[in-house]
């Protein structure tokens, strides 16, 4: 094992050998070196105060290196690892933001340093990109974050497809997953969606299914679509309570007593052996898994119909599933207990 | 008269606010008339006879923004139903709001107060519509905390309404790091407590490519855990993504505590499952996921999920895609499969389509399968009024066949400055 291990490791770290970008023709150049010889940043980066989108500012060419340094011009090597195989720079990723050198440099009054902290003491060109996450301009911008002014940065906020982290990432089975993500995060939702994303389907409260309302809209994954009503016992049957992150509880008896299932002699019944003790069909093992289900019936307080059964001296036995009942509860005065012992 | 109130209240605040001030205020919305028509069984009648059923909703949607002050907002959303044929339900008219509340936010959005009908989350992992106010609050160290009280808009299962419920949230969040929280939710029923959560929730991010979010909540009266949610997910580059999810949960959870039915209930339920989605080219996703469930019985089940969707090369937007679903629980289970497919012209026209069949593992009313065939068209008359119309056929134990139609007539519209997502 401690050689599969070994030879894993050996492995990764070969192929990330492989992968380092050592390819081609890299630049010697320090950041470190100038800013110690009191070279100001805008003496090489000549175009960048008045640029007002960010990436749009050039980056300095030979003609400002050269301006200083003359033995440059007949000496690549000095600058190139591999003269012979100069490539153009890639350009910066610009996603989409709203940035203007211009406001900035006048905001921190020509300091660079405020934002390019780490540039300073940086030996490469463009070592601190890495440090331009959000949390950089948080530094500053943290009111208009809190504020959910997104829109002021970022330029078409509702298309990302990759959200800036990855708690905003609404691909795959986010449908699945986003109550979870809701949770905690209902501020973070909020800097795109107002609450009626969350009625469109939540709302306990509407008479529709989103699979109704927004039929049209094939690419939404709908829990409801098609012939919903024949397999809904098969869906809440598998993530048992499902049902009731989004439906109130009287819809159930009221479809039923529509359909029909909660009259007498109606087509539904309960399995057979369902009130036989002993039987594979028992109710009382559904009732400690699916209670809920059983609830959205048959819950009718004090004309529930399992304490017939379920109380002191009666047939049912005693219910209680052998947790801890809370001991601050009245037996003869609160509810639930004196329904059975009051 | 609670919720007369609170309508009214609401869509008051509207036009006065929008009248003052030295802001631009804006109003944007929708209304959506929507009808459906179908037949089904008849569960009264002796034989197999069928009735037709065709109910009318209207839902209708207002956003307000820096409605007379800047950081003002109102939202406003309701619906009616009428059901126009009789006999199921006959003369059944209802209607409801679905939430309502005029909200504040301070120019720096360090204060966010909200009153009116809104939604909350108690714990157990859902939200509740609530009437009644909120306070958000950023506070110094990167705290943030949240308050709120007020009146339950939804029923219990027995249909108790008028239940008083508070609750909060202190939550810390280091920058982009993530947050730890703690929140706390009390529901009281005649006087007697029906719920009393304490939750803790905390979500970390590492670099933005590395989320672990997680939940848990406790219920003080049963003293036992109601829910645990973690999950983790990875973005290794910009076109994929994984996660691994584990969740746990007390069916109980849902029911008050002055219900019987709570003293029966025992067993848990988990569920361990994960996924990823991969965007390889422009237009194209590809998404996977599988999730086990373990219930206290000792009987397991699953459901996976694969889906491929395409935006077409072409010059107007389609998208096709294909989805293949398996699920397995303990009395049955099904295998699923769908087409769709779904596009708009360069003039004002839209169209949808899909095709969807389940195979049952074991027959439903002596059927083995449903196929389900639906297509829709819609047409932009004007900006924002958008005609769809649609038919489905289904071929179902309910009625062996059904056919569906839908309309739906919907505006959006805006007044002011846009100034609402």
């Amino acid at each position: 094992m401690k050689l599969l291990n070994s030879f894993l490791l050996v492995s990764l770290a070969a192929l990330v050998g492989c992968a380092k970008p050592s390819d081609g023709d890299q630049l010697r150049f320090s950041h470190k070196l100038h800013v110690d010889n009191d070279v100001g940043c805008i003496e090489c980066h000549t175009d960048i105060v008045p640029s007002s989108q960010v990436g749009t500012g050039k980056r300095p060419g030979h003609d400002q290196c050269v301006g200083c340094h003359d033995n440059l011009k007949d000496n690549c090597a000095l600058c190139h690892t591999k003269p012979d195989q100069v490539r153009a720079l890639p350009r910066h990723a610009t996603r989409d933001l709203n940035f203007s050198h211009e406001l900035h440099v006048e905001a921190v009054e020509g300091d660079c340093k405020k934002c390019h902290a780490t540039m300073v003491s940086s030996r490469e060109p463009g070592a601190d990109r890495r440090n331009w996450t959000h949390t950089a301009c948080m530094e500053c911008h943290r009111d208009q974050y809190r504020a959910m002014k997104c829109e002021q940065c970022h330029q078409r906020m509702t298309e990302w497809k990759d959200k800036p982290f990855a708690v905003f990432n609404h691909d795959g089975d986010f449908m699945g997953r986003h109550g979870q993500l809701a949770r905690g995060e209902k501020v973070v939702c909020s800097h795109c969606h107002t609450d009626d994303k969350c009625a469109e389907c939540h709302s306990t409260l509407q008479p529709t299914v989103p699979a109704e309302r927004f039929a049209w809209d094939v690419s939404k994954p709908h829990v409801h679509r098609g012939d919903f009503k024949t397999r809904h016992a098969m869906e809440a049957g598998l993530d048992r309570m499902r049902c009731f992150s989004c439906h109130e509880s009287r819809q159930c008896a009221e479809c039923h007593q529509e359909s029909g299932v909660a009259r007498a002699g109606a087509a539904f019944k309960h399995p057979d052996g369902w009130m036989k003790a002993g039987s594979p069909n028992h109710h009382g093992r559904d009732a400690r898994s699916k209670i809920g289900l059983c609830a959205g019936c048959h819950d009718r307080g004090e004309k529930t119909s399992c304490i017939v059964c379920h109380r002191p001296g009666g047939t049912g036995g005693n219910p209680h599933p052998g947790r801890e009942m809370d001991s601050s509860l009245n037996r003869e005065r609160d509810m639930p207990c004196r329904l059975c012992h009051g | 008269m609670r919720r007369i109130l609170a309508i009214f209240l609401a869509v008051s605040l509207v036009p006065v606010a929008a009248t003052a001030g030295p802001v631009s205020p804006s109003v944007s919305g929708s209304t959506e008339t929507f009808t459906t028509f179908w037949r089904e069984l008849d569960p009264y009648a002796a034989s197999d006879a069928t009735k037709s059923r065709m109910p009318v909703y209207q839902y209708v949607t207002v956003r307000g923004r820096d409605l007379g002050v800047a950081g003002l907002s109102a939202d406003v959303s309701g619906f009616g139903q009428l059901e126009l044929l009789k006999g199921f339900a006959a003369d059944r008219a209802t209607g409801d709001l679905m939430y309502g509340y005029v909200r504040y936010v301070d120019p720096k959005g360090y204060v966010r107060a909200t009153a009116g009908r809104q939604f909350v989350y108690r714990g157990a992992g859902y939200g509740v519509a609530l009437d009644g106010a909120t306070v958000e609050g950023f506070l110094p160290l990167n705290l943030q905390v949240q308050a709120f009280g007020g009146i339950v808009a939804e029923r219990t299962f027995e249909g108790t309404l008028d239940r008083p419920a508070v609750g909060g949230r202190l939550a810390w969040m280091p920058r982009d790091f993530g947050h730890v929280g703690a929140s706390y939710y009390q529901e009281w029923s005649s006087d007697q407590i029906d719920r009393q959560n304490v939750g803790a929730d905390f979500a970390f991010r590492y670099f933005k490519e590395v989320t672990v979010d997680g939940s848990s909540t406790f219920d003080m009266v049963g003293h036992g855990v109601q829910d645990v949610d973690l999950t983790v997910s990875y973005l290794p580059f910009r076109w994929a993504s994984i996660f691994v999810h584990y969740g746990l949960f007390d069916p109980d959870a849902l029911l008050p505590r002055t219900s019987i039915f709570w003293v029966f209930a025992r067993e848990l339920h988990q569920s361990v499952g994960g996924g990823f989605d991969v965007r390889p080219f422009q237009g194209f996703t590809f998404w996977v996921n599988w999730d086990q469930y373990l219930y206290g019985s000792g009987d397991t089940g699953y459901l996976g999920k694969a889906r491929a969707s395409y935006q077409l090369p072409v010059t107007i937007p389609v998208t096709v895609g294909l989805e293949y679903d398996r699920m397995s629980e303990t009395e049955n289970g099904y295998d699923a499969v769908r087409v769709f497919g779904t596009g708009e012209t360069g003039y004002g026209l839209r169209f949808s389509a899909e095709v969807l069949a389940y195979f049952f593992a074991h027959d439903v009313r002596s059927y083995d399968k449903v196929i389900t065939g639906f297509g829709g068209l819609g047409y932009r008359f004007l900006h924002g009024l958008v005609l769809d119309v649609g038919a489905e056929v289904n071929r179902t134990p309910l009625v062996s066949s059904e056919v569906r139609g839908l309309a739906k007539l919907t505006w959006d519209f805006s007044f002011g400055e846009e100034g609402t997502r």
